[in-house]
Formats: structure tokens, C-alpha cells, sequence
């Protein structure tokens, strides 16, 4: 990924931090070179007054102080450096040339006046040798030891041929060793191979230090650029999955990828369901004049069956390969090299993602892992995106359908029950005993039949909400359940079964859903209650505030539900055998719809029961508060209203259907 | 006492038919009307006791549009108006325009008991 250097998160260069390491010793050379010239004044002291030898103590001393003199000097520059001027150039390497130079020449001049060739100090050339290995680049090295050599060599021979003076530190050294021609001879030598072979060895170890530092630099640079790349790839792939629409899915694929790589463009070609070609989707970077090439056959195009195969495949030159489809239509978009890899889906190939760079020879190994990532977290979302798109077609066609039954299914089923009643009830003439019965029949026939409709539609309202066409607000379940139970009350009477009602008093019970689904539900439970409880018998409705719910129970003496049927209560269209029994004709999906009706506003249902020992449904909903000024509320005001409509049975009419304005039904709770 | 005239609107003549057979046995005289304008035209001229209007005619001029139109003209929003519908007549009820001219008194659900139906019409026509 080299074209990601003008991204901010570049290697940092090798140069730079060799650079700064220098400046850095310089530093601690410096410091280290207080302590010298403090130490050869100090020595110098020590050596005459203490140990009470003889040495040039003036000019060692004046070399002392000069060393800490020139150190100050450098320190300056060394400062200057470092605040960064910008006028001087090179300055560290220059800056520590200079520096071996001035200590060279000190070391030399403290040989001189400390006994020349026989001088111990000499040694300190190989300490410097180190130094301008690790500071210096080889050559320097190399002559900086040769330097060394030279102004040895030239002391001693000066020193020799009397040419200086000789210093002689009386009891330290012998007086004339420094005119023993094999004494000179043979130290020279071996101070002349040391240095060298020092010099050397300093070098290769510094070299491969130097190495060893390179490799770390570019390997932390890589680390850094697979982070980068890491987290590029997490933040693309959150911002890809934060959406299901598939077309914002894939632009935001070809937008970010394009970007992250710092390519010219990106386009994603899905397969077409027959799979003979791939058709542009998406595309970033590119102009339409190409773009307009047409559709990738996969017949023509080896590169294309060779992705969908599962490979990578890249063009490093569009000009020079002979795979391509549109090759002319490349070259004039200034396209140079692609970069394709496959998007695979669960059950196949989806697709391709291909990548446009302006330049030949453009990918590296990183931009083939990079782009096989994006194409693999890219391919989940869009099957993910595509799988959503699925789902909302099935959600209108399911709406569609909804809406379809309602008014296809149910129209003529209410016009033949119509004519079916207008004759029956003797308003197209008399009819005779037979003739009547089979009417009657007819009649009874079609009334379950719109039953069955009926909650076949109100079934697919109740799971998805789909086909309800009012909002939801607070509704008070007191009022709700007060008139169903009116509605009751004369076909409970008639079949001999005492209907027995407590509802708590004082504050409205508000549930928020629609009056007519609370209805449905609840009025299923009731009928249930009544319809399989034989004469003499009870059926009790209690329904009570909890803290935030509701709990209604619904408990009658009737015939029960067998131990072996409660498990299938809940099943579309089951009926328990003695149910079936009791009354013959049931939808057996009253106690689905209801369940589904309260599963979606929150609430539980539990059934228990034994055969003859009745059945009891217990209810919960959760409740909200009703509004603030809520006054008690008078029940019974609202069920008397709701008498006039249970005039009409055996349509469903409620309150609502007598005024309009059905705001006003529950005051209570809105 | 004078015969009372009912106007059945509605576009299934099937349905027409088993209204008019229940009405007409109650003695009361009925006019027909297929479509919105033609209930508006035969409000204007037969000048009907009540009107029984099916809410889901098909267009132009639904029920809902039927109802709108009735409620501009003062003469016509005087006359009892019982609307029929098929789908579960409360949702509708609440969807319809809350006109304080207009007289929609009741709204009735498909099928049409006929028994209910007569004791409705009594209730509005005197």
C-alpha cells in the first residue's frame, strides 16, 4: 500500500530517527566530555601535588580547561540544532566530524606533554573509534582511525627526532623508551592494527545494528499500517451494516473502499439470476462514459469466471493483458491496472468488487488482502441487505393479501348472507316448513363461513398488526369489558348461566391498543366462557389494577378442557373434542387471535382446566397511568350507554358506531 | 299517513335488491342510486325521507366523497343519512368527516339483518 504514505498515518522515515539518535549521542558526548576536562585538570592536580610526580602541569591543565572550552562551543551548536533552525543543513554529522576532530587533536597534545608514544592516554583513540562508528558512517570511521594513527605516529617521530620536546613523567614510565626504535616500531604497530581492526569490528556491529534498527522501523510502520487498515476495515463495515437499504449498502462499500485505498475507483457488479452476466450496481471514482460499456458476460470474460470461482485476480497493466472485455474503453478512462475479488454469499457467487488504479503495477500483496476483507464483511452485508429487501416484499405481499381478502372475501359472503336473510325472514314471499329449514340452514352456513373469514383476517391483524387501521391509545379496560359483558348478558340469561361481573373500582385501568382488537380479544374469552358452560351454571369475570398491570380472569363452571388438550389451546384452528361435542361449529382460532392480540400489546395468557371442573383464563397487560385529570369514573354510566347497541347483536356495533366522534368513549384514559 | 321514500345507494344491485325487498315489505317507498352522483342528483330531485349509503362504492364517488359533497350543500345535509358498510363499521366511523351539519346518523355493518335494519329506519324516519 505504498500510495498510502500521503495518508497521516505514514511510516515514519529511517533518516529521520537516525538523525534524531545522533543528536542524542552528540548530547551525552558532550556531557561525558565535561567530566573529561574536569578529570584532566583534576589528574593533573592530583598527579603533582599528591603522587608528587613531575608533569608539564601548566599545559595540562591549559588542555583540561580548552577541552571544557570547545565542549561549550558545541553544546551551543548542539542547541542550535536542536531548536530546529532551519538555515543550516547536515549539521549533526558535521557537528560530530568536528568533535572527533577537536578531541583528536586534545588526546594528542595530552599524549605529547604526558610522554608521548609511552603515554597510557593514547588508548583513548579506540574509545573514540567506537564512538565514530556509531555516530559516523564507515569512511568517517575508517578515517578518523586513520587520523588517529597519523598524529601518534607524528608525536612520537617529532619526539624521536627531537623535532618537540620530549615530556617525560618522571617515576611513571622509563625515561628513554620513547627512543627505543622497537619499543616505537612495535607500539606503533600494534596501536596501528588495534585501531583499524577496532575500527572495523566497530563498523560491522554498528551496521548491523543500523540494520536491525531499519527492519524494526518498517516493521512497527507495517504494524501501524495494519492497524490503520484494521480499523478501516472495522469502521467500513460498521458504516456498511449500519444500514439494510442495498443500494446505500453498496455505494457506501465503493465510496469507502475507493477512499481507504486511495484508488481511483471501485465498482461492484452483482449476477444477474441467470447467471450469465454481471450487472453494475454500484460505482464510485469512475465516469459514466465507461461506465456505460455494458454488462460483464461471463462467457467472455476469463477474469470474471476465474473471480466468481473464488479467486483475486489483478491487471497490473490493462495495456499489456489480453483478458479483458473493454479494454479500449479502459485505457481511455486512464484505467492502468484492476484488482477484482470475488463477493460469495452463503449459497454462491454474488458477485465481483474491482478496484481501478491509474498506474501499472499498482497493487501490492497488502491491497489483495485488503480488498479480499472488504470483500468478505462487504458480501454479509449485502446478503444481509438483501435479505431485509426480502422480507419487506413478503411484509407488502402479505399486506396485500390482507387487504385483498377483506374486501374480495368478504363482500360476497355479505351480500349472499343478505339475500340468504331477506328471504328467510320472509320478505321475498312465503315460504313453505321445508322450504324455510333449508334457509335456515343456508342462513347458519353462511354465518360461520364470514365467521371463519373473519378471523382469518382478524388472525393475520392480530400477529403482525397488518390490516389495523387505527392508532393506538389509552383505553380504558373497564369500559371494554364492561360492554362486552352487556353484549352477554341476554344470550348468558337465556341459556341459564349466571354472568358474574367485579371490576375494581375507583381508577380507569388504561392499556394502550386499539379498542377494537381489546374487544376481539376479550370478547372471545367471554363467548368462550358462556358458550361451554351447560345450564345452572357460573361464569365470573374479575378484573383488577396491579401496580403498572391489569389482570382479568375469566372463570367458569363449564365442561372444561381435557389435561391433553391444553397443550394445543393456542394452535391455529384446534378444537378439543368435547368442545366440538358441545357446539359444532367453531373456527378454533379465537383463542390464537386473542393470545396473538395480547403477545403484541405485552401481555400473558394462562389457561387451567380439567374436564368438568371449568375452565379459568387468567389475563395480564401491562397498564399506563391515566392522564391527570382523571376524575372516578362512573362504569355504569358507559355499560347503560352500551345497552342501546347491544340492540343490535348480531352486528358489531359499539358505542362508537352511534356517534362518531369516538374521541369521547374513554374519557378516562386519553 | 304519508309514505315514507327511502333512497338505497349502493353499486351491487344484489345487495340493492334484498334491501329493497325487506323496505318495500315495511312499506316504505325506495328509490335507487348506483354511484355518488347519481345519489346526489336523486336527493335533489326525489327529495328522500333517508338515505341508506354503502360506504365502499367504487369511484369516483365513494360514499366518503358522497358524504363530503352532501355536507357542502345545506339542503341535502338535512336528511337522515345511515351508512353501510362492510368492514367492521367503528373503523370507519371514526375516519368519517365530523361534520355538525351533516346528518349521518347511524353506521351499519354487512350483512344487513333485516329485523335490525327496519328497527334502525324507525328510528330515524317519523
Amino acid at each position: 500500500m505504498n500510495r498510502n504514505e500521503d495518508l497521516n498515518l505514514a511510516t515514519p522515515p529511517t533518516r529521520m530517527s537516525v538523525e534524531y539518535e545522533l543528536r542524542e549521542s552528540l548530547g551525552w558526548l558532550s556531557n561525558l566530555r565535561w567530566i573529561a576536562g574536569a578529570a584532566v585538570v583534576a589528574a593533573t592536580w592530583i598527579t603533582r601535588n599528591v603522587l608528587g610526580l613531575d608533569i608539564p602541569a601548566v599545559p595540562l591543565t591549559a588542555i583540561g580547561i580548552g577541552i571544557c572550552l570547545y565542549n561549550a562551543g558545541f553544546k551551543w551548536w548542539l542547541a542550535r540544532i536542536q531548536r530546529g533552525s532551519p538555515d543550516i543543513d547536515a549539521q549533526p554529522q558535521t557537528l560530530a566530524r568536528l568533535q572527533i576532530a577537536a578531541d583528536w587533536i586534545a588526546i594528542a597534545a595530552l599524549a605529547h606533554f604526558s610522554g608521548g608514544i609511552a603515554s597510557p592516554i593514547i588508548l583513548y583513540y579506540f574509545f573514540h573509534t567506537a564512538l565514530a562508528a556509531l555516530l559516523l558512517s564507515d569512511k568517517d570511521t575508517y578515517i578518523s582511525a586513520a587520523v588517529a594513527t597519523l598524529l601518534i605516529t607524528g608525536t612520537a617521530l617529532l619526539e624521536r627526532w627531537s623535532i618537540l620536546p620530549h615530556h617525560h613523567v618522571a617515576g611513571l614510565l622509563p625515561a628513554d623508551l620513547y627512543r627505543n626504535p622497537l619499543y616505537l616500531a612495535s607500539t606503533l604497530f600494534f596501536f596501528t592494527s588495534t585501531i583499524f581492526v577496532s575500527a572495523y569490528l566497530s563498523t560491522r556491529i554498528t551496521r548491523r545494528l543500523r540494520g536491525r534498527e531499519a527492519e524494526m522501523i518498517q516493521l512497527s510502520g507495517n504494524l501501524q499500517r495494519a492497524y490503520f487498515q484494521l480499523e478501516t476495515i472495522y469502521n467500513n463495515a460498521q458504516d456498511v451494516s449500519s444500514t439494510l437499504e442495498l443500494q446505500e449498502v453498496l455505494d457506501r462499500l465503493t465510496r469507502s473502499t475507493t477512499n481507504v485505498m486511495n484508488l481511483k475507483g471501485c465498482t461492484i457488479r452483482l449476477l444477474r439470476e441467470t447467471g450469465t452476466q454481471l450487472s453494475l450496481v454500484s460505482s464510485y471514482g469512475l465516469r459514466d462514459e465507461y461506465l456505460k460499456k455494458g454488462p460483464l458476460l461471463v462467457a467472455q470474460n476469463p477474469i470474471v469466471r476465474q473471480v466468481l470461482a473464488g479467486e483475486i485476480v489483478a491487471v497490473s497493466d490493462v495495456a499489456a493483458d489480453d483478458r479483458l472485455q473493454y479494454p479500449v474503453e479502459a485505457a481511455a478512462e486512464g484505467i492502468r491496472a484492476t484488482l477484482t475479488a470475488p463477493l460469495e454469499g452463503r449459497t454462491g457467487p454474488l458477485g465481483i468488487i474491482r478496484v481501478y488504479c491509474d498506474k501499472a503495477n499498482c497493487f501490492t500483496e497488502d491491497d489483495y488482502l485488503f480488498l479480499l476483507a472488504v470483500a468478505s464483511h462487504g458480501s454479509v452485508a449485502i446478503e444481509n441487505a438483501m435479505a431485509f429487501e426480502a422480507i419487506q416484499h413478503l411484509e407488502e405481499s402479505k399486506r396485500k393479501f390482507v387487504l385483498f381478502v377483506t374486501h374480495e372475501l368478504r363482500a360476497p359472503i355479505g351480500v349472499v348472507r343478505s339475500l340468504l336473510n331477506t328471504m328467510a325472514g320472509g320478505y321475498a314471499g312465503d315460504l313453505s316448513d321445508l322450504q324455510q329449514d333449508i334457509l335456515d340452514r343456508a342462513v347458519r352456513r353462511a354465518k360461520f363461513l364470514q365467521t371463519l373469514i373473519d378471523d382469518l383476517l382478524d388472525l393475520a391483524a392480530a400477529k403482525t398488526g397488518l390490516g389495523v387501521t387505527k392508532e393506538t391509545e389509552p383505553v380504558d379496560l373497564r369500559v371494554t369489558l364492561a360492554r362486552i359483558v352487556e353484549r352477554y348478558r341476554v344470550p348468558a340469561s337465556e341459556q341459564g348461566v349466571d354472568l358474574q361481573v367485579r371490576i375494581s373500582d375507583g381508577h380507569p385501568i388504561c392499556v394502550v391498543a386499539t379498542t377494537e382488537e381489546l374487544d376481539r380479544a376479550f370478547t372471545n374469552l367471554v363467548s368462550n366462557a358462556v358458550k361451554y358452560t351447560p345450564e345452572g351454571g357460573v361464569v365470573e369475570i374479575t378484573l383488577e389494577a396491579q401496580s403498572d398491570k391489569a389482570q382479568l380472569v375469566v372463570r367458569d363452571s363449564g365442561i372444561g378442557v381435557p389435561w391433553e388438550a391444553l397443550p394445543h389451546l393456542f394452535e391455529e384452528f384446534y378444537r378439543a373434542p368435547n368442545a366440538k361435542a358441545q357446539v359444532q361449529h367453531g373456527t378454533g382460532l379465537g383463542l390464537v387471535i386473542t393470545k396473538d392480540i395480547l403477545t403484541r400489546y405485552g401481555g400473558t395468557i394462562r389457561v387451567s382446566s380439567g374436564v368438568g371442573e371449568g375452565t379459568t383464563v387468567t389475563v395480564i397487560l401491562p397498564t399506563v397511568a391515566a392522564s391527570a385529570d382523571t376524575a372516578t369514573s362512573d362504569v355504569t354510566t358507559n355499560t347503560t350507554h352500551n345497552t342501546r347497541v347491544t340492540d343490535s347483536e348480531t352486528t358489531q356495533l359499539n358505542s362508537r358506531m352511534e356517534e362518531p366522534r369516538g374521541d369521547e368513549e374513554d374519557p378516562d384514559c386519553g | 299517513m304519508e309514505t315514507k321514500k327511502i333512497l338505497i345507494v349502493d353499486d351491487d344491485a344484489d345487495l340493492v335488491l334484498a334491501t329493497r325487498l325487506v323496505l318495500e315489505s315495511a312499506g316504505y317507498d325506495i328509490e335507487e342510486a348506483a354511484s355518488g352522483e347519481m345519489a346526489l342528483e336523486k336527493m335533489r330531485t326525489d327529495k328522500p325521507d333517508l338515505v341508506l349509503m354503502d360506504v365502499m362504492m367504487a369511484n369516483p364517488l365513494d360514499g366518503y366523497h358522497t358524504i363530503q359533497q352532501i355536507a357542502d350543500d345545506p339542503q341535502l345535509s338535512r336528511i337522515p343519512i345511515l351508512m353501510v358498510s362492510a368492514i367492521t363499521a367503528s373503523v370507519y366511523a371514526s375516519s368519517f368527516p365530523t361534520n355538525q351539519l351533516l346528518s349521518i346518523r347511524e353506521f351499519i355493518s354487512k350483512p344487513v339483518e333485516p329485523e335490525t335494519l327496519l328497527k334502525k329506519i324507525k328510528r330515524h324516519v317519523r
